[in-house]
């Protein structure tokens, strides 16, 4: 029998005028939280974050959300955004907020490859061309785990080089 | 009026994850996290000795991916064999799991993991704490809590100053 079990649930939608809402949903055993945050693309910037805490163990959880205006104006990406994000949203906020919060960050820049890969799919592109293209054009991706680093055979096969 | 056209709110990227923990006959502690978005599919299951809270064993698969070469990564999971679930384990596994010689799937999963085998234990002190029957118990509960507990700053409920310690006297 499972002694402890966490569903997280994210959705992402692409809005007019390069702007992303991101829905958020984690429950376990003894938390539920929503969270709706609204990213601005190219720049990645946060433009609205509202969470509710539904579920809680203290009767100071359901403030946690308020901490979440702080968070508006920042850019998700960086070596230090989690860690930032864990010492504003968690330790001022809910540390599960937080998660939650990073999980739905994190969202933002598959929804934006699926976008583009879905124009480019439908403009013919095959997968291969689609692969080299973002690996030539996006930072963030190039040695961002080992298949594609710049020793990876996949790389290797598309003639990306950096 | 009729609604002439439908405003298209379509997910452009949709991701499910799912983390649990259960005890076992040996004492020990198994973890399974699954995870489902628009580009891969991917489990892993691992065992937690208990109470040394060392990883034992560890097995995941990456069923679906964007990428064919992901799904030959899985034997990146046995460097997180012997590791132990406490401080520091975000830093190992996101260096030694992740990054660019490893797969960040599997790092995250890993600590998805961790994190239901810790919430497993408090899940239990919960339960215990908060089965109080009166407003008096559970006001004595919550003291008990922050009077006990040593994470100081760690939430909104552990701030020094705050409404509910004011209230409670702590």
């Amino acid at each position: 029998m499972f002694e402890f079990t966490r569903s997280k649930t994210i959705g992402v939608e692409k809005r007019e005028d390069g702007i992303f809402l991101i829905h958020g949903f984690l429950d376990d055993n003894v938390y539920t939280i929503e969270l709706d945050l609204g990213v601005k693309t190219p720049e990645f910037t946060i433009v609205s974050a509202k969470g509710l805490m539904k579920r809680y163990t203290t009767p100071e959880c359901p403030k946690a959300p308020s901490i979440l205006d702080d968070a508006i104006g920042l850019q998700i990406g960086g070596a230090d955004f989690e860690t930032k994000i864990k010492k504003l949203v968690g330790r001022g906020g809910c540390r599960h907020l937080a998660d939650l919060f990073i999980e739905c960050c994190n969202a933002v820049f598959p929804a934006v490859i699926q976008t583009q890969w879905k124009i480019a799919r439908s403009n013919g592109m095959s997968k291969d061309d689609f692969i080299k293209g973002l690996v030539s054009d996006e930072p963030k991706i190039r040695d961002r785990c080992m298949t594609y680093s710049r020793e990876s055979e996949l790389v290797k096969r598309l003639g990306v080089s950096w | 009026m009729v609604q002439s056209f439908v405003d298209n709110r379509i997910l452009s990227y949709t991701k499910n994850i799912h983390a649990g923990a259960e005890n076992l006959d040996n004492g020990n502690t198994m973890a399974r996290v699954r995870v489902d978005d628009t580009f891969l599919s991917a489990e892993l299951e691992m065992e937690v000795k208990i109470p040394d809270l060392k990883i034992v064993s560890i097995q995941g698969r990456i069923i679906r991916s964007f990428t064919e070469e992901c799904e030959n990564n899985a034997e990146i999971l046995q460097r997180a064999m012997g590791m132990r679930v406490g401080s520091g384990i975000t830093r190992l596994v996101k260096e030694t799991i992740g990054g660019s010689n490893g797969c960040n799937v599997f790092a995250d999963m890993i600590m998805e993991g961790c994190n239901a085998v810790i919430m497993g234990f408090t899940v239990d002190e919960l339960d215990k704490q908060l089965a109080a029957e009166t407003d008096e118990a559970f006001g004595q509960v919550l003291k008990d809590m922050l009077e006990n507990n040593p994470r100081v700053g760690s939430c909104i409920a552990f701030v020094e100053g705050n409404e509910l310690r004011r209230r409670l006297g702590v």
